[in-house]
Formats: C-alpha cells, structure tokens, sequence
C-alpha cells in the first residue's frame, strides 16, 4: 500500500513538472539529453555557441523544416540548437525564453504570435544581456517598435513581405477570373495572418472581387474542411477559397471539401505554406498558385545572430531583412522545388560558412540582404546545379 | 408511453426547429437550402460519434481528457498501416488499424485507471501527454484521396448511421450498457449488488475506445491530413463532443440521450454555420457558441429541477 502511494507521488510529480514547467523540452526530449552532456563542455572549452529558439510547434510540415535547418546550418558552423515549442501562447513564449536564456543560450529567437509579447521578451533578453531577434514576423505597432528597437540586445528580424503574399496570390484568383472569394485564416491576432489578410483584402478590393465570408482561428485539416463546406453550402455563386497558412494542414482539408462537392477547377484555392503533397494539389489542378518556402527565414535570422555573438555584428544597430517567398503554379516548379529546396539545403556548407565573417572576412549586411532578397526557386538552382 | 412520444418527439424537436428558424429568417437565401441542412447532418456525425464513445466513460462519472490524442495517434497509425500494406482495399486496413490502435489505448487508460486507482482527470492527462509525444515521434499521415471515400456522402452517412445504431443498442439493449447505467448511479449499490465495478469501467472505457477509432476513421477520411499535437493541444477535439454530450444529458428527459447527442451536435452545428453564413467575426462565434450552450443546458436543468420541486 505504502509503495503504491509512493508511486502514484512520483508519477503525479512527473505530470506536474511536464504540465507547468519542463513540457516545452519535452517533445525535443533526446537531443537535450545529447545537449546535457555538451553544455560542460562548452563551459570547459568556451564554445560552441548554444542559440535558443522558441517555436510554435515542431510537429508540423513548416515548423519540422525551420527546426531541421538550423540545425543543419548550426552543425555546419559548429554551434547547436536548443528548440523549445510555445504553442503560439504568449505566456508559453515568455517562459520559453526565460528558460533558454536560464539554460546558457548565447542567442534566442523567436516568431511571436503577437506584438504584445515582445515588450517582454526584450525586456528578457536586456535583463540577461542575450541578443534577441525575431523571425518571420515584423512588428506592426509602432510604439513596441519602437521600444524594441531602443533595447541593446534586440539585434533585429527578418520576415516576408506578407502584405504582398496575400496581394499577389489575391491577384492570381483574379487573373484566373474569380469573382467570389472567401477567406481561411488561421489565428486572430496574428501579425502574419492580418497581413496576408490586409494583402488578400487589398487585391480583392482592386479587383474586383467580392469578399463573401472569412473564417479564422482555423490550424488543423478538419475545420478548416468543416468551414469550406458551410461557404460551398451558403454561397452557390463561390468561385474562390483563399487559406491564410496554418502550416499545410488547413489547406489540404479545404481541398478535400471543395473535391468532394466536386467543385474542382469551378472553385480556385491560393494557399500560403506548402502542404504535405504540394505536386499532387497542383498536378490535379486543385490550387491555382501557393506561397511557401518561407523556412529559410529563421536561417537568416540565425545568420544575423550567429555573427553578433561571433563578436563580428553585422550591423551596430537594429536590423530587418525582408525576403520573398517562392510562388509555385505547376507540377514541374513543386517538383524542382521538391528536388532543389527540400531534398537537399538551399544554402550548402560552403555558402552558409560565407555568410559568417569568421569564414569570409568582406561578408556585410548588405551581402546578406542580397542573398535574402534573391531567394527564390530559380535562385536556388542557379546556384546548385 | 403511447401517449407521451409523440410529444416527448415533439419537445426534442423545438430545439433544432427553433435554431434552424432564427437562422433561417436572418439568412433565407444563405441559411435555409437543402445542401446546406445535408452538410450540417453530415458534419454532425464526427462529432457525435466521438461523444457516444464518451458517453461510456462519462455515464460511469470517470472523465477522459486524452480522446483527441486517441483520435490523432489512431488515425496516425491506420494511415501508416494503410500505406504500407497497398492500397487495394486500404480503408479496410485504415478502419481496422484506427480501431485497434484506439481499443489499446483505451485498455491503456483504463489499466492505468484502475491500477492506480488516481482520478481519471489526472490519468487520462498524463496519458494524453504521452499519445501526443507517440504521435510525434510518427509523424503526419496523409492519406490518399481514393482511400477516403468515408469522407464523402453517401458513405460518411452509412458509417455514421451504422455508428448511431451500435451505440444506441449497447448503452441500452446490452448487459454491459445497463452496467455502466448501474455504476454510474451508484457505484456503492452496483457493487453490493454484485457488479464487478473495475470490470464495468474496464469495458466503459474499451467501448470509447471502439467509438474513438471510427471517429478517427472518419476524421483522416474527411480531413486527408492528420497532424500530430503538442502541448495538449489535442484536448481541443475534447470540446465539441463534450458540447453534445451536454446537451444530450440535458434533453435525457424527454429523449434517449444517444439520440441527444446527435441533436445536441447538429444543433451546435446549425449555431456555428449560421453565424459563419452571417460573417459573424469568429470571436464572437465562440462566446455565442458558448452562450448558446449554456441557456440550453441551464434552461434544461431548470425544466428538471422544477420537476422534482412538484
């Protein structure tokens, strides 16, 4: 009886700890084992550097590729990785970067799921004397901007011209002849989704295209499936879906609902980050132009932040990289994207060390926003082939 | 009894005329047509099947928190199983392999349960944190458009149907169903009057489990992609059976509540395709939904509590 008490104790402790504390670095359980043994050595041997990422999920299509290349891009540089997943909640996001910066982290970065947050992250990183920098966000209000930007150790961000996704991919549902749209989205709130949406809204307007209906808050295949059946039903004159991003889930349940009304071609969908079976979507005609790519984003930001704490900052003051995404419209584009982008590392050994002045002693910033600004399909083939 | 149907039907059915006429009279053009009635029955089956497997373990006064990550991890499996063993007459090995994968872990929570003799609330939690780590060292499942034809109607409506009439004759034709009436009453009785209680929740949590897995079945059929949670996000999908699950428990007066619950979820349903037919901002969505649910439950309860007082 004693020992069955005991052990219930123990396994209640555990699921305590893993609830309220140490679940962030649960899901990221074997390489923190590795990390435990590596951080002595560091203290020891005075590297390699440790850089913190707080990140919304690492289970996801886009979340596995961020995390997957910087790890690659840290392993090339000799530096590691430490993930933490915050779920997109703001409290998740402040914890997680006051225990990466508690565990040594040289460096955090983080997509924060709102402006809000950052006031107290950066307030983190200043408090500790860690360089902080975002990724795939900028900050749209102009008094954290500003706060932000007085801090010493918010180094900067990197982010897509998300107004421009949305226009660009709002002007293809035109140019393809729709007139009634309606609109997936996933969290409210969110700097990306409302510039996406801003940039969907603006096309629309310009175009002449009718907003019908919007749905946000939508992360996962089936509601957003759920939501494109109750427009299909409501509004027979729909002749475009338009999903904001969430990842790839929402629009692979949009298009199982617009296939299963049998509404392929008579209903046109634009997607912002690739799905899991991009080729396939386009093969059968069931997306008219997606948006993706974007994961080489954090790499950028990890440029930035990699040369700071290398003691060589490419700049003195605070920094925004803006990159494009890559469109694709055809089979033959998802499949080059597929053989040039993802099966092998848009940026290899050779080019990531040349974009650190500890291996190329000329690298600027200016350098490093051409090669983000030159990012693209073609881009990256160019240089590979 | 003769007497008393016909107006016991009649009273079940106010609650989903009463919301199908508000929508109706706001949006006549948008709301009121057949397709859209069809696609809310169909969307109101996924659901409800969930609920009815929850409705064993709930009538037993245990809870299960760790239905969303059952549901993930089983659809992850049967996918994967699915893919690997040809696609012949795939949705027979994803139907089986969802089955199968949401049965053991259900035997799973309810060993633990019953092992540990700890509130379900706190096993089932510990439990879900371990399904949604599984289902992320898997990975995401993605399963082909021809082997998701239980998506799609008419086949969708079968399974669902099929569903229904399981559920009703086992919580209410079978000794096990009557069992987990009995244990959920009173579990003191039950027991002196010979029913092996573990036993009982044993089979109330293996029978959520049978339910969980063609909700599973039927959730990578409709979605095509299943993506593994973290940070209990999963219990999300906890929260719109346990929606119909209340409802069903408040109209158990007037209706058997395996037929509630499938009200109850169509109702949520037409509430929520209503407001998104009306461009209602999706916040506000939800603090209706939610009132929604409260003014029935609490009207409902109230109907009940008046009963009694006379």
């Amino acid at each position: 009886m004693k020992q069955h008490k005991i052990f219930c104790l123990v396994l209640t402790v555990a699921f305590s700890l893993m609830l309220f504390g140490g679940f962030s670095l649960f899901a990221e359980q074997a390489p923190k084992a590795e990390k435990a043994e590596k951080v002595e050595k560091v203290e020891k041997a005075k590297g390699p550097y440790l850089f913190g990422v707080s990140i919304w999920s690492d289970s996801g299509p886009l979340s596995k590729k961020v995390i997957s290349n910087l790890r690659y891009a840290a392993g090339v540089l000799g530096a590691e990785v430490e993930v933490a997943v915050d779920g997109f909640k703001p409290d998740n996001q402040v914890s997680n970067i006051e225990n990466l910066i508690a565990r040594g982290c040289d460096a955090v970065m983080i997509c924060n799921c709102t402006d809000a947050v950052v006031p107290k992250i950066v307030k983190l990183a200043d408090e500790a004397g860690v360089p902080l920098a975002l990724y795939f966000r900028k900050i749209n209000d102009p008094e954290i901007k500003k706060y932000a930007e007085s801090s010493p150790y918010f180094i900067g961000n990197v982010h897509e011209d998300e107004v421009a996704v949305g226009y660009n991919l709002g002007s293809a549902l035109a140019d393809k002849g729709c007139r009634n749209a309606v609109i997936i989205n996933y969290n409210k709130g969110d700097t990306t989704a409302e510039n996406r949406y801003k940039g969907y809204k603006k096309a629309f307007a310009e175009k002449g295209i009718a907003l019908l209906g919007e749905q946000w808050d939508i992360l996962d295949a089936e509601p957003a499936a759920n939501a494109a059946e109750s427009f299909i039903a409501a509004f027979p004159e729909l002749d475009a879906i338009a999903v904001g991003g969430g990842g790839g889930g929402p629009l692979s349940g949009t298009i199982r609902a617009v296939k299963n009304h049998n509404k392929i071609g008579r209903i046109r969908i634009t997607a912002s980050d690739f799905g899991p079976d991009i080729a396939e979507s386009l093969k059968n005609k069931e997306v008219a132009a997606m948006s993706g790519g974007h994961w080489t984003d954090p790499f950028f930001t990890f440029i930035l932040l990699y040369n700071y704490v290398d003691g060589t900052p490419l700049s003195k003051k605070v920094e925004t990289i803006t990159m494009q995404p890559i469109y694709l419209t055809s089979v033959s584009e998802a499949q080059e994207y597929m053989k040039w982008c993802m099966d092998q590392p848009p940026y290899n050994d050779e080019e990531i060390k040349n974009m650190t002045v500890r291996h190329n002693s000329s690298f600027t910033l200016s350098d490093l926003r051409k090669i983000a600004a030159a990012y693209s399909l073609q881009d990256v083939i160019k240089r590979h082939k | 009894m003769g007497k008393g149907l016909p107006r016991k039907i009649l009273i079940v059915l106010i609650l989903p005329c009463a919301v199908y006429a508000i929508f109706f009279a706001l949006q006549p053009k948008r709301f009121g047509n057949l397709q859209t009635l069809y696609i809310m029955f169909q969307q109101a089956f996924l659901p409800s099947i969930s609920a009815w497997g929850l409705c064993f373990v709930m009538s037993l006064g245990l809870y299960d928190l760790s239905i969303g990550a059952i549901i993930i991890l089983s659809a992850i499996v049967g996918t994967n199983l699915t893919l690997a063993l040809g696609t012949g007459v795939g949705y027979i090995w994803l139907f089986i392999g969802c089955l199968a994968t949401a049965v053991v872990l259900e035997l799973v929570n309810a060993t633990v349960y019953n092992l540990l003799k700890i509130p379900s609330m706190i096993v089932t939690i510990g439990l879900m944190i371990l399904y949604e780590t599984a289902a992320n060292f898997v990975g995401d499942a993605v399963l082909p458009y021809e082997l998701s034809i239980f998506g799609r109607a008419p086949y969708n409506i079968i399974a669902g149907a099929a569903a229904l009439v399981v559920a009703y004759i086992l919580y209410n034709r079978t000794q096990i169903g009557m069992q987990i009436g009995a244990v959920g009453g009173s579990e003191i009785i039950a027991r002196n009057a010979g029913v092996r209680v573990e036993r009982v929740k044993m089979n109330g949590f293996l029978l959520c489990g049978l339910f969980l897995g063609i909700a599973s079945f039927l959730s990578v059929s409709y979605g095509g992609v299943i993506i593994p949670s973290t940070r209990m996000s999963s219990i999300l999908r906890l929260f719109p059976p346990l929606m119909g699950y209340f409802i069903g428990i408040a109209l158990k007066k007037v209706c058997n509540i395996i037929i509630g619950i499938f009200i109850g979820e169509m109702v949520i349903i037409m509430v929520v395709t209503g407001m998104v037919t009306m461009g209602v901002p999706t916040t506000y969505q939800q603090v209706i939904t939610g009132l929604f649910l409260l003014a029935v439950v609490g009207i409902a309860t109230k109907a009940k509590t008046d009963e009694v007082v006379k």
